[in-house]
């Protein structure tokens, strides 16, 4: 059964069951934030820090968390400040470090090289990767996270209209590189 | 991918809306798991009351520390200006034994008080003694000097 977020920050409300609460607020979304974050910073090792930060921040300031936004909203809100604060730290320094690790899809391009959305989703990451930070995490967050709008103003702080024009011209990055690199192959 | 995202894509004529949009970053093996007991041993750590002992510790070390340093204060400031009084005091007596000479009983006599003035009767100046000192000077003293004395 699933649980849902009332539930969880019930738990966690109370003493007695905080750090079993927290647990399951891990449990359900350390997965969604540590592919945002990776869309985001580009290696596990970075992701691993970021994600520790904001599962620490977010621990701590639980309890002020008084629900007016949504707690996924609030959770991604601290997950993209946590990255954008890194990539200001650390410009450029994790070309060393290894790369977030890509989903089976080495295994899968094996298998059916022929295959176009294999292709294009191998090269995806390369193409993230030379976005700038905001217009990484919008398009993590419309693309990956399949946000709607309204939320993702929320967890970016970023109108609407700014953030749809944003995404356009991410999209349109993202394309021109795979078309580049296309040529090449 | 939601029908929203799609459609927004192929608005855009993008080669993305033909992409199948899964998770492209995968964790590794067991490292959730790991993640979570790193978090927790980190929370732990800063809630311990070691932690919070060393708080108290610190602020009464801090207290103390600023007592101390108050104390020593003062008494550097005492010690400093009492030695600063007896270092001018030397260095006067110093300084006029080597320039008496230029220094005239007037000057002296400015920075003397009516105390230092009076004679007292031990002190007294008797009369063989005002006898005595005029014998030994009388070729110093001329004819009106010794006039105004009687």
């Amino acid at each position: 059964m699933k649980v849902t977020d009332e539930q969880i920050i019930k738990l966690i409300n109370k003493d007695e069951t905080m750090n079993a609460g927290f647990k399951m607020l891990m449990d359900a979304y350390q997965q969604r934030l540590y592919h945002h974050i990776c869309s985001m910073v580009g290696s596990h090792d970075d992701t691993d820090d970021v994600l520790q930060n904001t599962f620490i921040k977010v621990f701590k300031n639980i309890r002020k968390f008084e629900g007016r936004s949504k707690l996924f909203t609030w959770l991604y809100r601290i997950a993209t400040n946590e990255a954008n604060t890194f990539l200001k730290k650390n410009i450029r320094k994790n070309n060393f470090l290894e790369s977030c690790e890509m989903n089976n899809l080495t295994n899968s391009m094996k298998a059916d090289e022929s295959s176009n959305g294999e292709y294009i989703k191998e090269i995806l990451k390369n193409a993230l990767e030379e976005l700038p930070p905001k217009q990484k995490a919008i398009f993590s967050l419309r693309y990956f996270e399949e946000m709607n709008y309204k939320d993702m103003s929320e967890v970016l702080g970023t109108s609407v209209g700014a953030l749809k024009a944003s995404y356009h011209h991410a999209v349109k990055k993202i394309e021109n590189y795979i078309n580049r690199v296309a040529i090449y192959q | 991918m939601k029908k929203e995202i799609n459609n927004e894509l192929k608005n855009m004529d993008s080669v993305l809306s033909k992409v199948k949009n899964g998770d492209i970053y995968n964790a590794p093996d067991n490292y959730f798991e790991t993640m979570q007991n790193s978090i927790f041993e980190k929370l732990q750590q800063e809630k311990s009351p070691k932690v919070v002992s060393l708080r108290i510790n610190k602020w009464i070390m801090s207290i103390a520390a600023s007592l101390i340093i108050v104390v020593a204060v003062m008494f550097f400031i005492k010690q400093n200006s009492d030695t600063k009084g007896q270092l001018a005091n030397s260095d006067i007596i110093e300084y006029l034994n080597v320039y008496v000479d230029d220094f005239d009983e007037t000057d002296f006599a400015k920075y003397l008080n009516e105390e230092d003035l009076s004679i007292s009767n031990e002190t007294a100046i008797n009369t063989d003694d005002i006898e005595n000192y005029l014998d030994d000077n009388i070729d110093d003293l001329n004819e009106e000097d010794l006039q105004q004395l009687f």
